[in-house]
Formats: C-alpha cells, structure tokens, sequence
C-alpha cells in the first residue's frame, strides 16, 4: 500500500511538475528517476521518468526501462525485458495490453544504457496503479421540486469514460462512481457514493442556488481517478414569493379594515346603536305628546285611564288596602320587595329580570305579569310575594272594574283614590271612606288628596326601582310641578327625562297651567282639608313611613333632584325633594 | 364418475406441477438427476456465481481495512507490501488479451485452483483472529462469512465446470502445498503472515471476479464480450 501511495504522489507530482519547465538547479534529486507507473483501464500501463534537464536529449537517450515479472520464486532466471515502446520525448514507456499482465507483480527499473547503472527502481502490481479516468457526459435533470419551490431533488447522469468504457461493459473491470457538489461559494463539499450506478440522485438542493457537481470513479477497492469537470446546477424559482406576498399583503389589509372599523364604530354613534341597541325606556301607549301641548286632558286622562296601571280597579278600597301590605321581614336591598309576602305562587326572582319589556314600552308592564305570572292567589290579602306590579296587579285583577274613559268614569274616581287617614304600625294606610272622593269629571280637584296617593303610589312604585312603570315619574312630575310650579328646576328634570316626552308634556303642563293642569289629568280629587292629612315623609329601611308634622305651608321643594334612575323614579330618600303638601 | 376422474386428473396435474416447480428451484449441484428438470440454467448459476464472488471480493476488502485499523491501535505496526507464497501467483500469467483469447475452460481451472487455494488459509486466518485481545467483532464476522462464502463458491464452480466442459472437463489440479504455515511464537510474525493472507486474499478475490464475469459475458453475450 505504502508503494501505491507513493506512486500516486509521484504521478502527480509528475503532472504538476510538467509545465514547470526543469531549469530549477535546486531539484531535489538530480538524477533522473521514475515519476510514476498508471493505468487508466486495467489493460494497459505506462510508465514515466524525469531527469534533470529534459533539453539534454543525449541523456535521455541513455535512459533505458527494463521490466520484469516475477514469476513464482525462480529468482535465477530473472529476465528483464525493455520497454516495449518509448514515447516520442523518451521520458515515458507505453505498455500495450498484450504486454500487461495483471495481478503480477512488476519491477520497474532505469537504467543508463552507457554507464549500465540503475537509476531507480520500483515494483508494483497493475491492479494497484489503476487510475480510472473521470466519466465524460454530465448532465442534470430535474427530478421534483418540493411544494413550496424552494427543495428540489435533482438527478446527475453520466457516462463511464470512454477509455475503460468497454473493460466495463465486459465486466473487466468494475467502476464505482463518487458523486460531489457543494454550493457555489463554499468550500466544502458534499459526497455521495453510489456505487455502480453512472446515475446520482441528489436530494434537498435549494432553488435559486448554484450548485457544482463534480464525479470521479475508480475501481472497487483501489484508487480514485481525477475528478471530471464540474458542471453547474441551478434551478430558478418564481412562484413561490408571489403567493407569500399577497398572502403578507392581504393580511395586513384585513387587519387595518378591521382596526378602521373599530375606530368608526367607536365614534359613530349610529354603528354603536347598531351593535349595542339602547334599553328602551317606557312608553305610553298611545299618549301623544302633542296632546299634553294642547291641553287636552281629557284624551290623556282617557288613556290614562285605560292603562292597566291606573285602572280604578287597582284602587278600589279592598285590595288598596290589601295591596298596601308591607313584609317586614326583608326589609333591605331593593325597595320593590316592600311587598314580599309568603305566597306559593310562583316567585318571581327579580323584578327587573321579570318585567323585561322587549315591547319598547307600549304595552304595559302589567300584562306579561298578569298573563304568566300567578292569576291564583291574588287576593290573597295578606300574601304578595312578587315585588312591584304583583300587587298591582292582583289588586287589579281582584277586582276588576272596567276602566272607564275619562269623561264618564265613575268607577274610576270612585277607587283610585283615597285618602289615607292613618298608617298603621305595620306600614298599613287606613284610608277614610271614598265618598268624599269622587272624581269629577277632567276637573281639577283637590291635588292634595292626589299627591297623597300619588306618593303611595310613587312609593309602591319607587319600591320598585327598575320597574318599567311609567306613572312614578308622571306621579313625581305631577305633584312636584303641580305643588311648585315656577321652581321646578327644568334642568333637572330634563336631565332625567330626556327619553320620556310624557314627563316633558306633563312639565309643561304644570308650567303652563299652574292650578289645573296635573290635576286635571288625573282624575280629580277632592282635596279635603289639610290638617286632616299628614304628609308622608319618608321609608325607612324597615318600610314604615315617616310622616311629616301637618305643616300647610311646607315649603316645597321645588327642585327635583336628579333622579338616580334613568326612568326618573323617585326613592324615598328623594321623597324630600317632592314638593310635599 | 365422471367427476371423480376429472377430480383425479386435476389432481394429478396439480401434484405433478407442483413437483415441476419444486424440481426447478433445486439446486442439485452433485447428483446426476436424470431430466433437466433438475439443473440450473447456466445463466442464473453464472449470476450466482458472480454475486457470489464481487461479495466475497468487497467483504475481504472490508477485513483488510478493519486489519489495518488494528494495527493502528497496536502502535502503528509497518507492514510492508507482504511477499511470500501468499501473494504469489498461482496460475500461469496472462495478460488480458491473453486471458480474453483463452477458453472458457481455462479461466474455469483458474478459478477453482484460486478458490481451493485460499480455504485452508482462510480457516487458519479465522483461528488466528480469534486469539488477539482486541480483535473487532466486525472482523471475526467477516472472515467467517468469507470462509462460508468461499465453499459454497467453489460448489458453484465445480457445477459450472460440469455443465459447460461436461463431465470430463475437471481436472483437479492440486496445488502445492503452502510452506508458510509456520506456527511462530512471535507475535509480529503472526501479525504479518495475517496480514499477508487478508492482502492476497483480496487480489485474488478481485481476480475470481473478473475471471466469472469474463466468463459470464462470454457465454449470456456471445457478440459483445469475444474478442477474438
């Protein structure tokens, strides 16, 4: 092996060395030697030799090469043969085919021919300087290219070289292939051994990359040829940027639409009302603020009156005064639960939750509660556990009376109101008798008697402080605008009141007509005497009320506060600022 | 009636198929079956034969390589190209026009000499190997499967000689018997006459490669491969 590997720097020191022409004095050797035996094909082998300088044609005249081969042991008969054939420039000896034996072992020597010394000499065996030449044809194909465009597989083809192309095809000799590429630019290169095959895949190229591609051979188990000349791969690739682009290009244009929509809708109240429709406030059915502009009571009082809210029945002396139970027992949170007794009826959970008006307020509240919720027990005297219109509504279907139109009810004036002669321990109003309370046709009664029950009514209905009910506020508005007419404070009220053109139409009302304007829409009351009333002043947290000295001349107080809710419902704590009476 | 000697007919046949098949995939290397339902054809024992021989050829190449890295671990041991009566040559020189002009018969006698020349080293080389110390398992394996490999070559060989020289064609040459067996106490020499064995081996394997598949291209592909 060690010979092998000597021969082979020798050859190609040889190769380098040819194209310095030999005037350097300072060799290393300054007699002429052997540079090297090769064969390209396992058939035939030449060998080379050098001297000092290749001008002296005299000296190399006197080179001889003699060969033998050593046959068996028989040293003594040691025959050596000259070259077969010099070259035209005497520094190298061609051996044909008929004259390489192979698996043999050769010795090499140089002589001089005049002085018969031996320059140099070596000893080699075919097989081990066999140096295949490179395979000739490169070419590439593209095998598939990944999805994305940017792997692709490529494969390398050639042809075995044409020198040992027919030891190969006879099976003489067999060549293996080692395939190399690396990128252009790098330096390192990439191998593939593929054996026999004069075909190399190469697996995981990058588009728009160039790559080298270089092949040698060499026969199984000795030495490798010199590499074939590079070819030079590289496959374009278009396609691949432009769908992730438009992809970056799209996704960035999607999201500034949806950040402009955001910012749009944040400022434009109209997109907000789309997404974010208002809670609707209550409505009257069928009240038209022109009415209330005009003065005509009658027609408000008449659709008033047709409300089941305000249906005489609801007033009527029994269940008003059964309808003023209060529950002790839960006293706290909302004031809508001053009502709550024990029923088995079904408990409504939460008022509000209960009494959602998804009709916009046109219908009453009081029609859902009487349709689903209990239409048994409800003269239970003693027993409302539903909070806010329940009682109402129990009163009102405990006895029904017809509402009557504003002209003509009796029955209406008959029991809406009462005047409260005396609250019990237990929060109960006892109410002197109604005869002395008769509704008078759209006329202005007494506003007293009016506010009392108004004030009952705003505190039942304040009990309910989400209740939808309209009529706290137009009770708040009446007494406060009828008592105090130039103090009301519009600001205030129209703070509160801005979705509630009923209030607005009652404002005006009592601003305009000072004595009979509220009054005259509800039905009139017979304002009895003052000292015989007491004004309500306030509920405690245990629902019983807080009544004021009898002090005619009470100031009023004219402004109304602020309401808390937006419906304008009055707590009892704001019952100071109603301009009492 | 009729259908029980259709059954038996087609049982027949079936039986008879299937002995037919069975037959053809026999190998009977050393019987004179009668009937050539019992042979090979040449070209697939031809095929075998080279297969046989290009393994046999890297996998000696391979113990070679596995050697030398042994001796690397052992200090670096010199071993020069070996010269002895392993390397020599056991069959008569030619160069390859000589060998491509030669008869069939010939390159078939130069291959069973190599083949019987190199199983009694080969089986020496197997002993040897296992008394080292740090001997790799890789080259134990080799060198048996090389030894196996190389018996059931030389059984193909023989086929091959009977079915292309005929019968007559066998002419055991008996090779002389090696004197390089000598059992040395010296470490170093046991060492070089192992390595000198996987070194010839290997020429000589490359060498019974070439020579079937000479042979092969001979005779499958008459036209391409005379070079007469």
């Amino acid at each position: 092996m060690e010979t092998t590997l000597f021969i082979c720097i020798l050859f190609t020191g040889a190769v380098a060395t040819q194209s310095v022409p030999p005037t350097k004095q300072g060799q290393t050797s300054t007699l002429p030697h052997l540079t090297g035996c090769f064969s390209r094909e396992l058939m035939t082998f030449r060998c080379q030799w050098e001297t000092r300088s290749l001008h002296n044609t005299t000296e190399l005249e006197d080179l001889r090469l003699f060969y033998i081969l050593e046959k068996d042991s028989k040293k003594s008969e040691r025959k050596w043969s000259e070259c077969p054939s010099y070259s035209s420039m005497r520094n190298e000896c061609y051996f044909n085919s008929s004259n390489t034996v192979i698996w043999y072992p050769y010795v090499i020597q140089l002589r001089s021919q005049a002085l018969g010394i031996v320059y140099d000499e070596m000893s080699f065996n075919v097989e081990d300087i066999v140096f295949p030449d490179p395979p000739i044809g490169l070419n590439w194909t593209l095998l598939s290219m990944g999805s994305t465009g940017l792997i692709c597989d490529v494969v390398v083809s050639w042809d075995p070289p044409p020198s040992a192309a027919e030891n190969v095809k006879i099976g003489w000799m067999l060549l293996v292939y080692e395939t190399q590429y690396k990128e252009k630019g790098s330096d390192q290169w990439n191998s593939l051994d593929n054996g026999k095959d004069t075909q190399a895949y190469v697996y995981g190229l990058r588009s728009n990359t160039e790559y080298e591609v270089r092949v040698r051979s060499k026969m199984r188990g000795y030495n490798f040829g010199v590499f074939s000349d590079s070819i030079f791969i590289l496959i374009p690739n278009k396609e691949t940027r432009i769908p992730i682009t438009a992809m970056l290009v799209f996704a960035t244009v999607g999201i500034a639409i949806i950040l402009m929509l955001i910012v749009v809708s944040r400022q434009q109240n109209r997109l907000m009302v789309i997404f974010l429709p208002p809670v609707p406030g209550p409505k009257i059915k069928g009240i038209d603020p022109v009415l209330l502009q005009k003065g005509q009571l009658c027609e408000f009082t008449s659709i008033l009156g047709t409300h089941p809210g305000l249906r005489p029945e609801l007033y009527s002396n029994d269940p008003w005064v059964e309808f003023i139970e209060v529950d002790i027992d839960e006293p706290h949170e909302s004031q809508e639960e001053l009502l709550i007794a024990d029923s088995p009826v079904s408990q409504s959970p939460q008022m509000s939750s209960s009494f959602r008006d998804d009709d916009s307020g046109r219908a009453s509240c009081c029609d859902p509660d009487l349709s689903d919720h209990d239409q048994t027990d409800l003269h239970h005297p003693a027993t409302s556990s539903h909070d806010g219109f329940h009682p109402l509504s129990r009163a009102h279907s405990g006895s029904p009376q017809p509402a009557s139109v504003c002209p003509q009810d009796t029955t209406w004036s008959n029991s809406l109101y009462s005047q409260v002669s005396d609250v019990t321990q237990r929060g109960e109003f006892v109410l002197s008798p109604e005869e002395q309370e008769r509704m008078k046709t759209c006329h202005n009664e007494t506003q007293k008697d009016k506010d009392k029950n108004k004030r009952k009514e705003i505190e039942q209905l304040v009990v309910i402080p989400d209740e939808r009910g309209y009529t706290s506020e137009l009770v708040a508005s009446a007494i406060s605008g009828h008592n105090s007419k130039p103090n009301l404070p519009k600001t205030d009220q129209s703070q509160s009141q801005e979705q509630h053109s009923a209030f607005k139409g009652i404002q005006n009302l009592s601003a305009e007509t000072n004595t009979s304007s509220l009054s005259t829409a509800f039905p009139t009351l017979e304002k009895p005497t003052s000292p015989e009333y007491t004004m309500v002043d306030g509920v405690d947290w245990k629902n019983s009320l807080f009544l004021k000295p009898n002090t005619p001349t009470t100031q009023q107080k004219a402004a109304m506060k602020t309401l808390p809710t937006p419906e304008g419902y009055l707590t009892p704590d704001l019952l100071d600022n109603i301009t009492p009476n | 009636m009729k259908k029980t000697t259709v059954l038996q007919v087609c049982v027949a046949f079936v039986l008879c198929s299937l002995q037919a098949v069975i037959a053809s995939a026999v190998d009977c290397p050393d019987q004179e079956t009668g009937g050539t339902s019992c042979t090979i054809s040449l070209e697939k024992l031809l095929e075998r034969a080279v297969q046989h021989a290009e393994l046999i050829y890297r996998v000696s190449e391979e113990s070679k390589l596995l050697f030398e890295e042994m001796l690397v671990s052992f200090g670096g041991v010199n071993l020069h190209v070996p010269s002895g009566t392993m390397c020599a040559p056991k069959t008569v020189s030619m160069s390859k026009s000589e060998i491509q002009q030669i008869s069939d018969k010939w390159i078939l006698h130069s291959v069973l000499i190599l083949i019987q020349f190199w199983i009694n080293p080969l089986a020496d080389l197997q002993t040897s190997l296992e008394s080292y110390e740090n001997v790799s398992s890789a080259l134990l394996d080799r060198s048996r499967w090389m030894s196996s490999k190389l018996m059931s070559l030389e059984q193909g060989v023989v086929v091959l000689v009977r079915q292309i020289l005929g019968d007559g064609g066998l002419l055991l040459e008996v090779p002389e018997e090696t004197s390089d067996r000598i059992v040395s106490s010296n470490w170093l020499e046991t060492l070089r006459r192992d390595y000198s064995v996987l070194y010839c081996f290997r020429k000589d394997a490359h060498k019974i490669e070439t020579f079937l598949k000479l042979l092969k291209c001979r005779q499958i592909d008459k036209e391409n491969c005379s070079f007469f």
